[in-house]
This record gives C-alpha cells, sequence and structure tokens, in this order.
C-alpha cells in the first residue's frame, strides 16, 4: 500500500505540468483543473492494489474527475483565456509568440473534442500513442487517427 | 507535421499553481489507518497450516491422556417388561383394566408359556 502510493507520487511530480495542461484541455479553467486532479489523487490513494499501467490508469482517472467537473459546470464556449497556454507575457516575451499562441488556441478549439484532447496528450502530455489508447479506452488506431487527422487541420486552420 | 509539432511542442504551457502540491500530497497524508487493518497480513496457508498442526496436537495430548485403556460407554440399559394378563390374573380380578400391569419383571429374558384350555 505504501509502495503504491510511492509510485503514485512519483508519477505525480513527473507528470505534474502534463496532467494538469491535459485536464485544462478538458475543462478550460485552472482552478477546476486543479480541483480534478486532487479529486482524482484523492481516489487513487485509497486504491487497494496496485493497476496493471499505473500511468495510463492515474491520467485515465485525472481525465475522468475532469470530465465530471465539466458535467457540473459546462467550460465557456471560446474559454480561450484560460486555455493551456501560458498568458504571462512578460517583457522577455516576444509579441509574435503571443499571437503564435492565441492562434494555435483558437485553431485547437474548432477541432473535435477527441481530436483536441489527443493533440494535447501526445505534444504536450507526453503520451504515446498505445498510452493514450489506454487512458481513452480506445484502439490504436482510432487514437492515432484523431492526431493526424487534428494536425492536418491544425496546419491548414494556422496557414489561413 | 514535423515542424508544426516542433512548434507546438515550444509554446509555454501554463503551470499549475503552487499549492496544488500540498492539495494533492495532503490527501496521501490523510489515508485512513483503519483501512489497513482490513488487510489480512497473513497468508491464507499459514492459517490452515497452523490450525492443522494445533488440530493433530489436540488429538495426540488426548490420546496421551486416556492412555492405553479402552474406553466404553454403556448406551442402553434394558427396561423391566410389564406385562399385563387378561385372564386370570392374580393381582387384578378386571380383565379390561389397562391402567397398570398385572406383573413386572425385571430386566433380562422373559420366557413364557401359553396354556389353553380346551372349550374356553
Amino acid at each position: 500500500m505504501h509502495r503504491l502510493n510511492g509510485a503514485l507520487e512519483r508519477i505525480y511530480r513527473d507528470y505534474r505540468q502534463q496532467m494538469f495542461t491535459c485536464a485544462l484541455a478538458i475543462t478550460r479553467c485552472p482552478d477546476r483543473a486543479e480541483d480534478a486532479i486532487q479529486e482524482a489523487f484523492g481516489r487513487l490513494f485509497r486504491l487497494g492494489r496496485k493497476p496493471r499501467h499505473l500511468k495510463a490508469y492515474v491520467f485515465r482517472s485525472v481525465r475522468n474527475a475532469a470530465l465530471d467537473q465539466v458535467r457540473r459546470n459546462p467550460p465557456p464556449v471560446n474559454g480561450i483565456d484560460e486555455f493551456i497556454f501560458d498568458p504571462g507575457a512578460g517583457p522577455r516575451e516576444a509579441a509574435a509568440t503571443s499571437e503564435f499562441e492565441r492562434r494555435v488556441a483558437e485553431a485547437l478549439l474548432t477541432l473535435s473534442d477527441d481530436e483536441r484532447e489527443t493533440i494535447v496528450q501526445h505534444i504536450y502530455g507526453n503520451l504515446k500513442f498505445r498510452e493514450i489508447a489506454r487512458v481513452r479506452e480506445r484502439p490504436l488506431g482510432t487514437v492515432a487517427g484523431w492526431y493526424h487527422r487534428g494536425l492536418r487541420k491544425l496546419r491548414t486552420r494556422l496557414e489561413e | 507535421m514535423k515542424d508544426l509539432e516542433s512548434k507546438l511542442k515550444a509554446l509555454r504551457l501554463r503551470p499549475p499553481s503552487r499549492n496544488l502540491d500540498d492539495r494533492v500530497l495532503a490527501q496521501k497524508r490523510e489515508r485512513p489507518v483503519a483501512a489497513s487493518y482490513a488487510v489480512r497480513r497473513v497468508p491464507i496457508w499459514l492459517t490452515a497450516a497452523v490450525a492443522l498442526v494445533m488440530a493433530l496436537a489436540g488429538f495426540a495430548t488426548g490420546a496421551a491422556w486416556r492412555g492405553e485403556q479402552p474406553s466404553s460407554a454403556e448406551h442402553h440399559r434394558s427396561a423391566p417388561v410389564m406385562v399385563h394378563v387378561i385372564y386370570n390374573s392374580p393381582s387384578s380380578g378386571n380383565p379390561f383394566d389397562f391402567t397398570h400391569a398385572s406383573d413386572v419383571f425385571p430386566a433380562g429374558k422373559l420366557e413364557t408359556k401359553t396354556h389353553i384350555e380346551k372349550g374356553a
């Protein structure tokens, strides 16, 4: 039991940012994304035995908690201000980067939920397609299809 | 595609708040202690083996206590025989009185002789 909690803590510390980004892509609200992570780990720390694929299990728990948050409070229609990118435009940050972030965020929000979530999980969550398939409980081919289709749409929209 | 992926990866992500660690990891410490009592710490095979050894030791101690003497128990004691003589009973003149026996014989074999008078 202590070993499992130790492994969960390691996963939390190693993938804290990635889990937060994935949850934020669903909730589009930082506070609710954090609530989802807290809620998920509250359940995970009470697990009786270690699941087979612990990392995927943790990400799935966080995702499910984020989806519960969205069911309770639907996200804003255009939640670009609280999307996954850092809005802290300090003096060092170039205006061009900030503009590109805004365009990427807008383009991501036009994709389907599956495509957007898969792109976020793969690029920002550092999850392999096999891991995303476990998290989402979908076949590998479906996940890869979502990703490549979404990325093509994203490129088209960014070039417009 | 690779070019777009690398551009996307270069973007800065919004970090979680500083107190998220405290909120999440505090739950690990708050885990109820009572839950650990429900966990079986002794394997079931060891429990069964100890029960078997204890049972054998109990039988052995009992055998040693009794020694080599055979033990017996009387299960049945023969009841006295109650006889009701209908005709010509020495104790009762009423052949229809079945409330008590005409004669009571001790336990054991009872031999009877029947004498039939002709013309009775």
